[in-house]
């Protein structure tokens, strides 16, 4: 078993409750509901992505990426 | 698109009349830029025309070919809808035109052809601009016989080279009364170009927003730092503008989508007009945006908030040009690249390599430029497109301030559209160098 952490689009704003309720019915642990953003952010079992994408509702799920800082600039090479 | 029709002088016959230009039957209304909704409105009302919104088809630009005939299209940007009517609805379109204040004229949309008398189409549009890049920049390049292209000298005991570049130092433009919002490692709220100064915080990583690592520090201190820093020279493009510090890297300067994603919903919630995003991760050629930050910056656009993000720094050219990063990649998502001293593109800053969006938007000064970092250090030089897009961030502030109805789409507008033209490619340096209104 192997957690994933994930981002949700969740386009309809009228909908975006019910949406996350549903996430959260197949495994999804939510983080941060980003109402605005129409967004919810948190982790799921990865062999349970499947079903999450096909929540009524969902448009995109998304595995997090790590992000940083660019690559630093040290010098002319 | 038909939009970019030469005007006709007159007394010349009037388009749709004998011995006018042709026309296609569809009409060109100019909406008042601050009453575009109430413009739609009167049009659909008035006519009975279903319209649709460019600004829908950010992802996919060609697919505004395909809106029906029957429909009309309302490109927010430039303020103007290009709609259907059949002929016998031109006099009420008049009409409605004479009477709504939203509404300013109405004409007929004219046919152009290329010289070659081939109706104009995309392919048509793509060589007219390949063909301008390329003539300008052949001009440019032999312009440069006096050393390299408009290599410039920089004074720097007022102002920083990045804050003349950009033309800050000469404008009048403070970000008096916008909200810029820096998502990175954080702030130093100790450094003495900050004390005393209201600024808003929030941490989506563990641990206060106060920065260990310089980084957010440096963003926050080209952004919007002071106007006289405790040492000189200046080194804040928007000194006065509202500063939201947003920690969303730990102090090692990593994140995740979700921290960036939680920071955005904090900056737009808080009305930020601009967002300035140092930060990303490198994607490979071929490989396409995130869907859910695309929706993210669409939605930041309608709530009037713009998002810049670095372009990345993993280029080493002239050998290798790598992809513009996530999510600057994003369409909606303005990409930032970077340039130095001599106005050429700097040697690490990524290029526009991948499709749909993954275009280099804008540059801004990026090379050896100084500005705050954590006490003791107090001041430090750094370099990458980090650095670059606090710069242009602290232009959008300063254009805001300067049109007050400049904010998301035509924020991003007005900063392309007076953007200073670069001799290098445009997939290099985007529209340009961004500039300070004056």
């Amino acid at each position: 078993m192997s957690k994933v952490d994930v981002s949700v689009s969740i386009p309809d704003a009228s909908s975006f409750e019910r949406t996350v309720a549903a996430a959260g019915k197949v495994g999804f642990k939510v983080k941060d509901k980003l109402d605005i953003l129409g967004v919810a952010t948190g982790s799921i079992e990865r062999s349970a992505l499947a079903k999450l994408k096909q929540v009524p509702g969902v448009d995109s799920v998304e595995e997090q990426r790590e992000v940083g800082t660019p690559t630093p600039v040290r010098r002319f090479p | 698109m038909p939009l970019a029709t030469p005007p006709v002088p007159n007394p010349s016959p009037q388009p749709g009349l004998p011995g006018g230009p042709e026309t296609t039957g569809r009409f060109l209304v100019l909406l008042e830029p601050d009453k575009l909704t109430a413009g739609a409105a009167a049009l659909t009302k008035g006519v009975g025309l279903q319209l649709a919104y460019a600004g829908d088809f950010l992802k996919d630009p060609e697919g505004l070919l395909t809106v029906k005939e029957s429909e009309g299209i309302v490109f927010e940007d430039l303020g103007v809808a290009v709609v259907n009517a059949p002929p016998d609805q031109a006099a009420a379109m008049s009409s409605i035109v004479s009477k709504e204040s939203s509404l300013r004229t109405v004409e007929p949309e004219r046919i152009v052809y290329a010289l070659g008398g081939a109706p104009m189409d995309l392919s048509y549009l793509r060589g007219y601009r390949d063909a301008v890049n390329h003539l300008v920049d052949g001009l440019l390049k032999g312009d440069s016989a006096e050393g390299g292209s408009a290599a410039l000298s920089f004074e720097e005991a007022a102002f920083t080279w990045g804050l003349q570049a950009v033309g800050a130092s000469r404008s009048r433009f403070t970000g008096r009364g916008i909200r810029i919002a820096v998502l990175d490692t954080g702030l130093d709220f100790n450094h003495p170009d900050f004390i005393g100064r209201s600024i808003q915080s929030r941490s989506f990583v563990d641990g206060v927003p106060t920065a260990q690592d310089g980084h957010g520090t440096h963003c926050v201190g080209i952004a919007a730092g002071p106007a006289r820093p405790a040492q000189p020279p200046r080194f804040g493009v928007a000194p006065e503008a509202e500063i939201f510090v947003g920690k969303v890297l730990n102090d090692a300067g990593r994140g995740t989508d979700g921290c960036i994603l939680a920071g955005l919903q904090w900056a737009i919630a808080n009305g930020c007009h601009v967002i300035s995003m140092s930060l990303g991760a490198r994607v490979l050629r071929g490989q396409g945006y995130s869907a859910i930050f695309e929706q993210a910056a669409q939605r930041a656009l309608a709530r009037g908030s713009l998002i810049l993000a670095a372009a990345g720094n993993d280029s080493r050219r002239p050998q290798t040009v790598a992809p513009v990063s996530h999510p600057a990649n994003c369409p909606s998502i303005f990409a930032v690249g970077a340039i130095d001293r001599a106005l050429s593109v700097a040697w690490f800053s990524n290029g526009s390599i991948n499709a749909e969006g993954g275009s280099v938007d804008i540059v801004g000064p990026g090379v050896d430029c100084r500005s705050s970092w954590p006490i003791p250090t107090q001041y430090k030089d750094e370099s990458g497109t980090s650095m670059a897009t606090p710069h242009v961030a602290g232009v959008a502030a300063l254009i805001a301030e300067a049109n007050p109805e400049a904010r998301g789409p035509r924020l991003h507008f007005h900063l392309v559209q007076t953007a200073r033209r670069l001799s290098g490619s445009a997939a290099d340096v985007g529209a340009g160098l961004a500039q300070a209104p004056v």
